[in-house]
C-alpha cells in the first residue's frame, strides 16, 4: 500500500495565483515521480521491442499480461496524476519484486529472440554491456553511464557459474526492473544551477517528462534524438515536439501515410476532462432498474464523444467556451429517455433518421432550442451528481463554483448532517430555500446554489424537464464573481452561456490544467506561467497555445532542491 | 477430528476432475506426507475465502433447501435436517461443520451484475468504474483487513489466487492487490526463495539477496539528492524493502511442512479447473507450511459475463458434454441454469472440501489445523446474474476453534431493508472477529447499517 504522504498546502487565492512578479524565476522543486501503471505498462512494451518507437505509429504493446504493481492510479485528489501522492509503498514493493521476477525471465527470452542474439553467442560479460546498453536505456529513459554497465557486468559475470548464463541475466533484468531510475521518473535537474538556485532539466529528463505527459509512453526515436543532439533547448524546439506528439503535426504521417494521431485522441488529453469534470462517476449512483433507458455506460461513452468532438472543431479556437455552450451531443437510440427526447422521437425514427439500421451506434444530434449546453448538461454529468431519486443542487453547484470560478469552499463541519425539509409536493428550490433563511448557511450556500438550483431543470437521470411536483421550475438565478459575465441568468442554458464567456472561468480553467500537466498545484513562483497560459489561451481560445505554453514554461523546465 | 488420509484414488474422486488432478500428485503427497501429527504447540487461526463469479442462484441453483423454498424473508434457524443440495454434495461430509447463510445484502450502487470489490469489501465500487467489470475497490477488502492482523508475522498477510485477472482484492480505495493467475509464477513467488537445489544450494534466495543489494546501493546513492517529501519516498522504498526481507528472513515456516520442489506439473494447456486445483493446492501449502494464515481463491470473477465458458472438464459425463459444457446458462431458465449452476459450485465445494481434508491431517497442538479454521463461499453478484445484491447465499465451513457455531444450519435473515435484515458487512465482522482480528465495523453496508458480528453464527 502507498504510505501516507504529507498533502501539499493550500494553493493561493486565484488573484494571487496570477500575479507575475518582474523576474519569473518560477521552478518546481526537485522530483520523483513514480510511474503510473499505463506508464510501466508501456514502457515495458518498448523494452520487450528491443528498440525505440515511433510515435504516431501503431504503438507497441505486450504479447502477454502483466503484473502492474500499480494499478489503477491514485485518486486521492482531482486529479490523478499528481506527482506528490505518488511513491513506493510496501504493496507496490511486493508486487514490483513478483512482475519484475517474471518480467526478467521474458525478457532473458526476448532478447534471445533477438535478431541478432548476443547471448550464448558472445562472452557473458560483453553480451551483458550489449543488452544494457539497449534495454536498460529504455527502461531508464536516459543512458546508462559506465559505472553504471560496469556494476551490472560484474554482476552477472561473478554469478555465472553458479547461476548460469540465462539466471545471471535475468538477474540483471530484474535489477533494472526494481531500481527507482526505472520505477521513478526522476527529475533533478543538470549541474549548473542559475541565480535562483534552479536548475534546467536535463535533456533527458525533459523528453521523458514530455513524453509521458503526452503519450503515456517514454521517449519515442524523434525525441531520444533530440535529447541526444540537445535540440530541445528552445521553446520553438519544445513547441515543436508538444504538436508533433498530441497530433497536430506529424511528420511520420506526412512522410509514409501512416494515420497521423489526432489532438482528440490524445489519451492524457482526454483523460484531464473526465477527470476534471468527472463524468464517469455516472456509474456510482445507483438507479433502479425501472429505469431501462439509463445505460451508464452509454452516457459516459457520449459525454466523452462530446469532448472529443469539441476538441476536434474548436481545438484551436473559442474552444472552453464551446466545450461549455455546445448544443449539440452524441446519442445511442436506445438512452433517448436520458435527455427526455423519447417524447419526440422513437428509437426506431432516430435510427432510421440516422442510417443505423441496426440502431447499435451512438450519432450526432442537435439538441431542442434552449434546452441543453455543453459538458455540464450532459446526463452522465447531471446523474454523477444526482442521488438515486433526487438531484443533487448543492453538489452541481459546488462543482461549478470551485472548478469553474475557483472559489473554496468549506466542508460540512464533522457531524453535521444536513437534512432537506419534506414540505410535501415542492420544489427542490422551496426545499432549499432555508439556506438563505439561516445564517449559518447562507454564506457558503449563496456560492453555489443558484448555479446549482439553475441545472434543476436536468432531472436526477439527467432529463430535461420544466415541471417539478407540478410547479413550473424556477432555474433563474444570478451569476455574480465572474469578472465580466455577473449579471442575471434564466436557466442553465443560459448560465452556461456566461460561464462560457467568463474571463475568470477561463483563468480558472488555466489554473486546473496547470496542475494536471504539471503534475502539482501551481504554488508560490508559478503566477508568471500562469499569465502566460492565459494569455496564450485568451487570445483565440486555442488549446494547443495553452499547452505549448504550458511545457516552454519555467516550473515545467527547472527544478530546484526543496529545503 | 480424526485425520483424514486420502488415497490419490480418492483425492481425485472427492475432486471431481478425472485426469485433472494426476498432475497435482506430487503436491498432494507432500501434504499427507506430513499428516502424521507433528505437533506445534502454536494454534493458529486461519481463514480461506472463496469467492464465485456470476452468483449464486437463490431461484436456480440448489442452495435453498426445498423444505425453505417458499418461506418469508424472516430470521429463522434450521436443524440439520433438511435436504442437502446438490451443489453441496462434494461437502456433505463436512455438513455438521457448516452454515448456509442466506439474506445478508450487500452495498452495491447498481444492481445486474457483480461488483467485484465491492462485495469483498462491503463497499459500492470506486470512482468510474463499471460494475461490468468487476470496478476498482470501494475499500480494503475483509480477506487484507483480516490479513493485516492475523497475518502480520507470516511470509505474506494473504495468499491470493484466481483464474480471472481483473482484480478481485484490495488493499484500500483503488488499491488493487495482486492475485496469482499463473500457477508457476505463484509457485515461484510463494516458495522460489524457501527451495534448495540438488546440492543445496537455494538459488532463488541468493538471486533474491543480489537484486535487492543492487537496490539497496541504488536508493543510497540518490538519497542526498532529494529533500522534503521526494527524499520521504526514497525512505517509504527503502522501508518497503526492509520490511520485505525482514518478512522473508523473520516469518518461521511450521515444522510440519515439507517444501514442494517444483511448481505442480500441469498439461501444456491447462483448464482453469486445473489452475484452480493446482493453486488451491499451493494455498494449502501455504497454510500448512506458516506462510499465510489468509487465502483467497477466486474463480469467473471480475467479468458480468464469466460464465465459466472455460470451464472444459467438470461436464464430461454429464448431460452437459453434449451442449458443450457448463457456461452461458445464466440467461436461460432454471431448468438448464440450476443443474449448470449446481455443477459448477459442486466442483468448486470440493476444492474446499480437499483443503479441509488436507488440512485436518495436520495436527496443530491438540487439534488439526483445520479445526482452527473456517472458510467462506460466495459470489462476487447476488442471488442472481442480474440480482439486486439485497440477497447473497454464503457457504461457511468450519468453526475457527469453536468461535463460528457452524452446525449444519441453514439461515434466514430478512430481506434487505426489512426489520432484522442485516449485511455482509456483519458476517464479514463475525468472520474476522473469529479468527482474531475483532471488530464490529466494516464496510457501509448500504441499506442497512453495520452493526457486527452476527449473534446467531
Amino acid at each position: 500500500m502507498t504510505p501516507e504522504l504529507p498533502r501539499p498546502g493550500p494553493a493561493p487565492g486565484l488573484k494571487d495565483a496570477f500575479t507575475c512578479g518582474k523576474t519569473d524565476t518560477g521552478s518546481t522543486p526537485r522530483r520523483l515521480w513514480r510511474l503510473t501503471g499505463s506508464q510501466y505498462r508501456n514502457t515495458l512494451a518498448v523494452a520487450f521491442m528491443g528498440q525505440r518507437h515511433k510515435w504516431g505509429q501503431r504503438p507497441p504493446a505486450l504479447n502477454f499480461d502483466p503484473i502492474v504493481p500499480f494499478d489503477p492510479p491514485n485518486s486521492a485528489d482531482r486529479f490523478s496524476n499528481l506527482a506528490w501522492s505518488y511513491a513506493m509503498g510496501d504493496g507496490e514493493m511486493r508486487l514490483a519484486i513478483q512482475a519484475s521476477k517474471d518480467l526478467a525471465t521474458r525478457l532473458v527470452a526476448a532478447a534471445k529472440a533477438d535478431n541478432r542474439p548476443c547471448l550464448g553467442k558472445k562472452p557473458l560479460g560483453d553480451c551483458v554491456k550489449e543488452l544494457v546498453t539497449a534495454r536498460g536505456a529504455i527502461l531508464f529513459r536516459r543512458p546508462l553511464t559506465a559505472d553504471e554497465v560496469t556494476e551490472f557486468v560484474q554482476m552477472a559475470t561473478a554469478n555465472q557459474v553458479m547461476l548460469g548464463d540465462d539466471r545471471a541475466v535475468a538477474m540483471v533484468f530484474q535489477s533494472l526492473l526494481m531500481s527507482p531510475h526505472f520505477l521513478f521518473r526522476l527529475e533533478q535537474g543538470s549541474s549548473a544551477a542559475d541565480p535562483s538556485g534552479a536548475t534546467r532539466l536535463t535533456p533527458f529528463e525533459l523528453a521523458s517528462a514530455l513524453s509521458f505527459a503526452l503519450t503515456d509512453f517514454p521517449p519515442d526515436d524523434d525525441l531520444w534524438k533530440a535529447a541526444e543532439a540537445n535540440t530541445l533547448g528552445t521553446p520553438e524546439q519544445i513547441r515543436a515536439q508538444v504538436e508533433r506528439l498530441i497530433g497536430v503535426t506529424d511528420p511520420i504521417a506526412a512522410k509514409d501515410n501512416t494515420p497521423a494521431f489526432s489532438l482528440f485522441e490524445n489519451r492524457p488529453i482526454n483523460r484531464f476532462f473526465s477527470e476534471y469534470v468527472p463524468y464517469k462517476n455516472v456509474h456510482q449512483v445507483f438507479k433502479d432498474p425501472k429505469y431501462k433507458f439509463h445505460v451508464p455506460e452509454k452516457l459516459e461513452d457520449e459525454t466523452a464523444a462530446l469532448v472529443k468532438d469539441v476538441l476536434s472543431t474548436n481545438g484551436r479556437n473559442d474552444f472552453l467556451k464551446t466545450l461549455l455552450t455546445s448544443a449539440d451531443g452524441f446519442i445511442h437510440g436506445d438512452v433517448l429517455g436520458s435527455y427526455n427526447l423519447d417524447k419526440i422521437l422513437t428509437q426506431d425514427q432516430f435510427c432510421k433518421n440516422t442510417g443505423d439500421h441496426n440502431c447499435a451506434n451512438r450519432h450526432r444530434l442537435t439538441f431542442p432550442m434552449g434546452q441543453r449546453a455543453g459538458l455540464l448538461t450532459q446526463p452522465a454529468f447531471l446523474v454523477a451528481f444526482s442521488k438515486p431519486e433526487e438531484t443533487e443542487p448543492v453538489q452541481r453547484g459546488r462543482f461549478i463554483a470551485e472548478s469553474l470560478l475557483c472559489r473554496t469552499v468549506p466542508d460540512l463541519p464533522i457531524g453535521e448532517v444536513p437534512v432537506l425539509p419534506d414540505l410535501g409536493p415542492s420544489t427542490m428550490r422551496d426545499r432549499l430555500s432555508h439556506h438563505s433563511i439561516e445564517p449559518r448557511c447562507s454564506g457558503c450556500h449563496q456560492m453555489m446554489d443558484s448555479m446549482g438550483l439553475a441545472l434543476e431543470i436536468y432531472d436526477h437521470l439527467g432529463r430535461y424537464r420544466e415541471v417539478e411536483s407540478a410547479k413550473t421550475i424556477d432555474s433563474a438565478g444570478v451569476l455574480s464573481g465572474s469578472e465580466n459575465q455577473d449579471g442575471a441568468f434564466k436557466n442553465a442554458v443560459d448560465l452556461m452561456a456566461r460561464l462560457g464567456s467568463s474571463s475568470l472561468v477561463s483563468q480558472c480553467f488555466v489554473r486546473h490544467s496547470f496542475a494536471y500537466w504539471l503534475g502539482r498545484q501551481d504554488g508560490v513562483g508559478d503566477g508568471c506561467a500562469l499569465v502566460a497560459a492565459q494569455a496564450a489561451f485568451s487570445k483565440t481560445g486555442d488549446y494547443v497555445e495553452l499547452l505549448a505554453s504550458f511545457f516552454t514554461s519555467r516550473p515545467f523546465l527547472y527544478r530546484r532542491i526543496e529545503k | 477430528m480424526t485425520p483424514l488420509r486420502l488415497s490419490r484414488r480418492s483425492f481425485v474422486e472427492r475432486l471431481g476432475l478425472g485426469i485433472g488432478a494426476k498432475f497435482l500428485a506430487p503436491i498432494a503427497s507432500t501434504i499427507l506426507a506430513e499428516a502424521q501429527g507433528l505437533a506445534q504447540v502454536e494454534q493458529r487461526r486461519r481463514i480461506g475465502f472463496f469467492l464465485v463469479g456470476n452468483a449464486i442462484s437463490v431461484r436456480c441453483s440448489s442452495f435453498v433447501p426445498p423444505e425453505f423454498k417458499s418461506a418469508p424473508g424472516a430470521s429463522m434457524t434450521s436443524s440439520a435436517l433438511y435436504t442437502w443440495g446438490a451443489m453441496l454434495k462434494n461437502l456433505e461430509p463436512f455438513r455438521n461443520r457448516m452454515l448456509l447463510i442466506d439474506g445478508l445484502s450487500n452495498t452495491i450502487p447498481k444492481s445486474q451484475h457483480s461488483c467485484g470489490y465491492g462485495t469483498l469489501s462491503g463497499m459500492p465500487c470506486a470512482n468510474g468504474s463499471s460494475a461490468e467489470y468487476g470496478g476498482p475497490p470501494g475499500g480494503i477488502t475483509i480477506d487484507q483487513q483480516i490479513g493485516g492482523v492475523i497475518g502480520d508475522k507470516t511470509r505474506f498477510r494473504a495468499l491470493l489466487a484466481g483464474t480471472t485477472s481483473p482484480g478481485i482484492f484490495a488493499t484500500g480505495l483503488e488499491r488493487r492487490e495482486q492475485h496469482f493467475t499463473d500457477v508457476k509464477l505463484m509457485f515461484d513467488a510463494v516458495f522460489g526463495t524457501l527451495v534448495t537445489d540438488g546440492n543445496g544450494v537455494n538459488k532463488g534466495a541468493i538471486e533474491q539477496t543480489l537484486v535487492l543489494d543492487k537496490l539497496r546501493g541504488d536508493l543510497k546513492k540518490l538519497q542526498n539528492a532529494f529533500a522534503g517529501t521526494e527524499r520521504r519516498k526514497l525512505d517509504f522504498y527503502n522501508q518497503a524493502l526492509e520490511e520485505f526481507e525482514k518478512r522473508q528472513k523473520s516469518a518461521g515456516i511450521l515444522a510440519s511442512c515439507k517444501l514442494p520442489t517444483d511448481a505442480p506439473a500441469l498439461p501444456a494447456k491447462p483448464a482453469p479447473e486445473d489452475r484452480l486445483t493446482a493453486m488451491n493446492e499451493l494455498l494449502i501449502l501455504g497454510l500448512a507450511c506458516g506462510l499465510t494464515n489468509v487465502t483467497a481463491l477466486a474463480a469467473g470473477t471480475g467479468m458480468s459475463h464469466q460464465n465459466f465458458h472455460t470451464y472444459t472438464k467438470i461436464h464430461v459425463g454429464t448431460p452437459f458434454e453434449s451442449k458443450g459444457g457448463v457456461g452461458g446458462y445464466s440467461h436461460e431458465g432454471c431448468d438448464l441454469q440450476g443443474p449448470a449452476m449446481d455443477l459448477i459450485h459442486n466442483f468448486h465445494g470440493g476444492l474446499m472440501a480437499r483443503m479441509a481434508t488436507a488440512l485436518s491431517a495436520i495436527k496443530e497442538g491438540d487439534r488439526s489445523i483445520f479445526d482452527n479454521m473456517v472458510m467462506s463461499y460466495l459470489s462476487d453478484s447476488g442471488d442472481e446474474h442480474h440480482g439486486e445484491h439485497k440477497r447473497f447465499p454464503v457457504v461457511l465451513l468450519g468453526t475457527a476453534g469453536g468461535k463460528i457455531k457452524a452446525d449444519g444450519r441453514y439461515l434466514r435473515y430478512p430481506d434487505k431493508g426489512k426489520p432484522g435484515a442485516r449485511s455482509l458487512c456483519d458476517l464479514y465482522c463475525s468472520l474476522s472477529t473469529a479468527v482474531g482480528a475483532p471488530t464490529d465495523k466494516f464496510g457501509t453496508g448500504g441499506v442497512e447499517k453495520v452493526i457486527g458480528p452476527l449473534a446467531d453464527i
